[in-house]
């Protein structure tokens, strides 16, 4: 049995192709698709390789949005975002090793949507927004509305991801995660967290990961807020102390597998991130 | 073009001392090399093995019957069809080429198949079926210790049991610390996974390609198997990726050499990643209790140790790996006192063998960590007490053995002290501590206990195709990486000079070379290849005599230019001196010799005392760590490692450096990540996503450095360089974590909770005294109490610090209990910031006491229950942990707070307020928390009745 190989150098080519072998394996950086046992390799017969569609790398800004193409790299993606998205472009720098970094693509993590990865957290407190492409235009999907569960999403099987979107100019942001070793391992643990400035009054969101899949904290976002809004008035230490307890708390009720090892752990990267946030958000 | 196991024919690289390039080096790095698996025949079949899926269980039938049917099939082997011996084993063969009546490991071969394609043959695996009945599998080495368990082999569940006990061994010391340690299954994660080739002669004979550490050791045992001769059984070496101790033992080697018999075909067989981790040995996981008494001055009294070693399911080298743990279980320090017994069990868990400083990485962990805590209870530096105590030329071993050769302990460490520290910055987070830590370990160089080790060689001096001499040399050494062939290489250049050099083939046409293990290789081979060389120019100076007239003389005979010389000068001979070329002595015959070297032989040990010189000759290594060490996540980052090895004369500085680095990775592996886990006996994680192994970003910059000592009984002065680094570097990562954290750490690989959950952490203990029994102790009883009487009295005053007391002592007389007290306070709040962090660190945390086996001495213990700690509520009980962490997030050390000197009320303002303080004003409001602890606990006890009398009043 042979395999079919596709590599389209024009978006439309692509599209035509996906429409017609709406299952074949589409792949970019390959970065996953080398870690895949050859056994679960062996069920497909076509690999649509994107890698040479141009319109993949485009970017652009606008007045509050920032859109960058779906092939680019997290290394290219981590340098273009640095300033704008800097809890993304942190995920971007946390992802498996440098050589994947260097190959892989966002494109690539929102189609897989590993639950444990790096860049879900970042991408659910910044409120990214995915792309899809078909033959018959284009929609836009808040990252809530992408993942249904893990591994499993809304892309419909004649579309493409063709850009991620970021709102700019929002406020401070800051990613922080604990993995058992310094690369090619999924995070333990992730927190990410994005002040939203750009509201009459700043809305902290929060998103992490303890294995479990990416969700957003909202009991903890509301103490945030508010501790926010009264900043200055109480000591850090204890909005330290109340936000860890939240923490804390929120992680045990959203699953009761969670070690306690984890759930300190996660408590103390979410002060630490949240610590960050705060002190870049002195300007505010 | 490449030919596998090429004959290497090169320009001349240096002699010895030069830093040339491994020759395999360009091959390797462009992707030319070939590995085992790269091997290839035409017609070649594809060999495939069945494995037990269980740890423990009896075989009551094996069934081949349909796979013998299915296409492409050529050959199902049971044990049935094994012609010879059907068992073998690197040191007793008592394990099953295809398992019988039991498999006794989870991934045991069962029966092994050759296909003419790897799917054919996966399909006949799938069509065998076997009828195990399960066994209750033994996983627990302390409850087969103890004799608990069906047995595993004919002899029983102990493998070997071997003590060591000298000086008096029930020596007492006033300042003890006790502690037990494990160290999990580490993998020796080699990249290539294990495969081979074989195929028959056309004579009745076999030929085997191996990827092995120790070409003839395979050859007999493949020949046992197949009822040959050995002669009738070839070996060649196959490109090695990677071995370390792990292709020592036999994996796939019989098995092809029995399926090419079988089938007349030539056979392949690779291994997947998970069957290489169930398949090759491992590290023997350890148990260690350790108990070290020493004088209040530093200087040890005796070290008393139990080793417990998980051999898994086969002997494979536990044997040698027992006498390391026990021969080394005190490190390199002076112990005139003690009692060690190291004992290995067989259980059901994956085999335990060699593995890169068998036996001696172990216990490194934990007379390492033994000595940190002593120094800390005896507010000594952890480098001076070493220093102290460290093993020097003329002192003798517990074993009896004097040590002749240099013995550098001292000054590794006041070197490694003076190489500066990393200047960078730590992460700068809050809760993100730094520590630097040192550790320092010997190991034995050579085969011990009295075996007959050998190596041989083979030099032909002839002239080449352009009428040139050349000299071609036959060794069987292994090449596995480590660069013995670039070693041999530089040898011949040192003895010939610029001579044309030929390496014929890694294989078994010369006799055997020994293993490459035990740091030998290089030395055993140089030794051989040095001795071969003089050999060589008697014999051609003899021919010179003969066949030229060459005149007698006196005087050394050397190689130069082409030239044979006997000459009287000492570095090059003088034109005038009696010289006559090669070619002219070549140009009818070439010249052969062979020499066997064989090592100065040592004795076993006594099996009652353990007395005996075991070893052949020792080396000596140390480490410095730095980490940076999250107290918030419990995650640590290495920033530098240093070390410093003492290597003889370094043949090749370059090389010997790369070894440094690899073993020093290979050590921070087993320190904080690196652990083969199974459950019941089956194995967890057979696979590099969750055997986790170092990244190059996980190890930091390592600074390497050689200390050069030319070892008077060695060839060429030099030493076995491999296995060192394995040794130290773990423990001193170890330490650099423990002084950022304060932790006891006393498993490794050292995992967050060790970190983040209340630990054990009570390791100091005093001797007894009448006094401490007593009710109350008399004023006039304590000033007139010798030194190690008073701390032996009153160390408890201080937590797992009893250098405290030590220091009070010099403040003697002590009019009422309030000066003594205050006397602890002076002493206290005086001592360095450094010191006062060390007390506060090694402090229990509050509010601990609910929580099971937390470590609190027995006073602290009472304290809390007192204070009404032991008895929160769930609510109070989380707000004082989270409370704790963020504390020690903030200063780095745990909270601590005397219960009886505060109003229960307070506790929690008093808590918030001091999270709030300025770190410097927070160590000092610590420490007085801890001068008020000492002074309550002497109060009670100090003073006679009338002190008694107004505390109740």
């Amino acid at each position: 049995m042979g395999t079919d190989w596709f590599r389209p150098i024009s978006l439309e080519e692509a599209l035509e192709l996906r429409m017609t072998y709406p299952d074949a394996y589409l792949l970019c950086g390959a970065t996953h698709l080398m870690t895949q046992p050859r056994t679960a390799l062996s069920q497909y017969t076509r690999f649509i390789d994107l890698s040479r569609v141009e319109q993949l790398y485009g970017c652009h800004t606008e007045e509050c949005v920032i859109q960058v193409g779906a092939a680019f790299s997290y290394a290219r993606a981590a340098d273009f975002l640095a300033s704008t998205v800097p809890a993304v472009a942190q995920a971007c720098r946390s992802v498996g090793t440098p050589q994947v970094r260097n190959k892989g693509t966002l494109g690539g993590a929102v189609a897989l949507s590993l639950p444990n990865a790096d860049l879900p957290p970042a991408l659910l407190a910044v409120g990214a927004e995915v792309v899809l492409t078909s033959t018959v235009g284009s929609r836009v999907l808040p990252i809530e509305a992408w993942v249904c569960e893990p591994s499993q999403t809304s892309l419909q099987p004649d579309e493409i991801i063709t850009a991620l979107r970021f709102p700019r100019d929002q406020g401070p942001q800051a990613y922080h995660r604990l993995g058992r070793r310094a690369a090619f391992c999924f995070p333990e643990v992730a927190a990410a967290i994005a002040i939203d400035a750009t509201l009459p009054s700043p809305y902290v969101r929060i998103a992490m990961t303890v294995g479990t899949g990416a969700f957003r904290l909202l009991h903890a976002e509301q103490f945030a807020t508010e501790a926010l809004s009264m900043m200055g008035t109480e000591p850090p230490e204890e909005i330290g102390m109340e936000f860890y307890g939240i923490v804390e708390e929120t992680l045990a009720a959203h699953s009761a597998e969670i070690p306690e090892v984890v759930r300190t752990s996660a408590a103390a990267v979410a002060v630490r991130t949240l610590q960050e946030v705060w002190s870049d958000g002195d300007h505010l | 073009m490449i030919t596998e196991n090429r004959r290497h024919t090169s320009a001349t690289p240096g002699g010895i001392g030069a830093s040339v390039s491994n020759i395999e080096a360009m091959d390797k790095v462009r992707g030319r090399f070939v590995y085992a698996n790269d091997l290839t025949r035409a017609g070649m079949l594809y060999g495939a093995t069945l494995r037990s899926p269980y740890p423990h269980a009896r075989i009551e039938a094996i069934d081949t019957q349909v796979t013998r049917r299915l296409p492409g099939v050529q050959a199902v082997l049971t044990h049935a069809d094994i012609p010879g011996r059907p068992t073998y084993g690197f040191e007793e063969p008592d394990q099953p080429v295809l398992a019988w009546d039991q498999v006794r490991y989870q991934g045991e071969p069962v029966a092994i198949v050759a296909a003419e394609s790897a799917e054919a043959a996966q399909a006949a695996l799938q069509a065998i079926t076997v009828r195990y009945v399960r066994l209750e599998p033994l996983t627990d080495p302390k409850r087969v210790a103890s004799g608990e368990g069906a047995n595993l082999h004919p002899q029983g569940n102990t493998l070997r049991r071997l003590p060591i006990v000298w000086g008096n061994p029930q020596m007492q010391a006033p300042v003890v610390v006790r502690q037990s340690y494990s160290v999990a299954m580490q993998d020796p994660a080699f990249l290539a996974p294990e495969a081979g080739l074989a195929q028959p002669d056309g004579e009745g004979g076999i030929e085997v390609w191996a990827a092995s550490q120790w070409l003839h050791a395979d050859r007999a045992q493949i020949a046992a198997a197949l009822a040959l001769p050995e002669e009738r059984v070839h070996l060649h070496l196959a490109g090695v990726g990677g071995a370390f101790g792990g292709r020592e033992d036999i994996t796939l080697q019989i098995h092809l050499a029995l399926l090419a018999q079988a089938t007349g075909r030539p056979v392949k067989m690779s291994y997947t990643r998970e069957e290489s981790f169930l398949a090759h040995a491992h590290r023997h996981p350890a148990q260690m209790w350790y108990e070290h008494g020493a004088d209040l001055d530093g200087t040890l009294r005796y070290v008393r140790a139990h080793i417990l070693l998980d051999g898994g399911a086969y002997a494979s080298s536990s044997n040698a790996v027992v006498v390391n743990a026990a021969t080394f279980a005190c490190g390199p320090y002076r112990v005139p006192n003690g009692s060690i017994e190291a004992e290995v069990v067989f259980t059901n868990h994956p085999i335990a063998g060699a593995m890169r400083g068998f036996g001696a990485v172990q216990v490194a962990f934990a007379y390492e960590a033994q000595m940190d805590r002593l120094a800390q209870a005896l507010g000594m530096d952890p480098v001076e007490l070493r220093r102290k105590n460290a093993l020097r030329t003329g002192d003798v071993l517990p074993t009896g053995q004097r040590l002749e050769g240099p013995v550098p302990v001292d000054r590794l460490l006041e070197r490694l002290q003076e190489v500066p520290l990393p200047q960078s910055a730590s992460a700068g987070f809050p809760g993100v501590h730094r520590g630097v830590g040192f550790a320092v370990a010997f190991k034995n160089i050579g085969y011990s206990s009295g075996m007959d080790d050998t190596a041989t060689v083979r030099l032909r001096m002839q002239t080449g195709e352009d009428g040139s001499p050349e000299v071609h040399l036959w060794s069987a050494a292994a090449e596995v990486g480590q660069g013995i062939r670039t070693v041999q290489r530089q040898i011949l250049t040192e003895e010939f000079g610029n001579l044309r050099i030929v390496l014929e083939p890694i294989a078994t046409d010369v006799a055997s070379a020994g293993s490459t293990s035990a740091s030998r290789q290089t030395w055993m081979t140089a030794a051989a290849l040095k001795e071969a060389c003089a050999a060589l120019r008697e014999v051609l100076w003899e021919r010179a005599e003969k066949e030229l007239g060459a005149q007698e003389g006196a005087g050394r005979l050397v190689i130069r230019e082409g030239m044979l010389w006997r000459t009287r000068e000492t570095e090059l001979p003088a034109q005038e001196e009696p010289h006559v070329s090669l070619k002219s002595l070549l140009r009818e015959t070439p010249v052969e010799v062979e020499r066997t070297h064989h090592h100065r032989p040592t004795q076993p040990l006594d099996p009652q005392t353990g007395q005996g010189n075991a070893h052949l000759d020792f080396a000596f290594v140390a480490h410095r760590a730095v980490v940076d060490v999250d107290l918030g996540s419990g995650s640590i980052r290495p920033v530098e490692l240093a070390t410093i090895q003492e290597v003889g004369r370094a043949v090749n500085p370059k090389m010997v450096s790369g070894q440094m680095e690899g073993g020093s990775a290979q050590g921070l592996g087993l320190a904080l990540m690196e652990a083969l886990e199974s459950k019941e006996g089956v194995v967890q994680n057979a696979s590099f996503e969750s055997y986790l192994v170092p990244t190059s970003e996980d190890v930091p910059p390592i600074y390497t450095e050689l200390l050069e000592e030319s070892d008077p009984s060695a060839p060429y002065g030099l030493k076995g360089v491999g296995e060192m680094p394995t040794l130290s570097s773990g423990p001193a990562i170890t330490a650099a974590v423990r002084a950022a954290s304060g932790r006891a750490l006393t498993r490794f690989p050292i995992r967050p909770e060790d970190l983040l959950l209340p630990q054990p952490n009570v390791a100091v203990f005093l001797t007894p005294t009448q006094e401490q029994e007593a009710e109350s102790l008399p004023m006039e009883q304590i000033n007139a109490m010798t030194e190690e009487h008073f701390v032996a009295t009153l160390g408890f005053a201080v937590e797992e610090s009893p250098w405290v007391a030590r220091a009070v002592f010099q403040r003697r007389p002590f009019p009422d209990p309030q000066a003594l007290a205050d006397a602890f306070r002076e002493v206290l709040i005086s001592a360095s910031p450094k010191r006062q962090r060390a007390i506060l660190m090694t402090h229990p945390e509050l509010a601990t006491a609910r929580n099971a086996a937390v470590g609190l001495s027995a006073l602290s213990r009472s304290e809390q229950a007192q204070g009404g700690f032991s008895t929160l509520d769930d609510g109070a009980l989380s707000w004082w942990r989270r409370f704790n962490h963020l504390y020690r997030i903030k200063f780095g050390f745990p909270y601590v707070f005397a219960l009886r000197a505060h109003a229960e009320e307070d506790r929690v303002s008093v808590a918030r307020a001091r999270l709030r303080n300025a770190p410097a004003i927070e160590l000092a409001c610590a420490i007085e928390e801890v001068s008020q602890i000492a002074r309550t606990r002497i109060l009670d006890r100090v003073g006679g009745l009338q002190s008694v009398m107004e505390r109740e009043a």
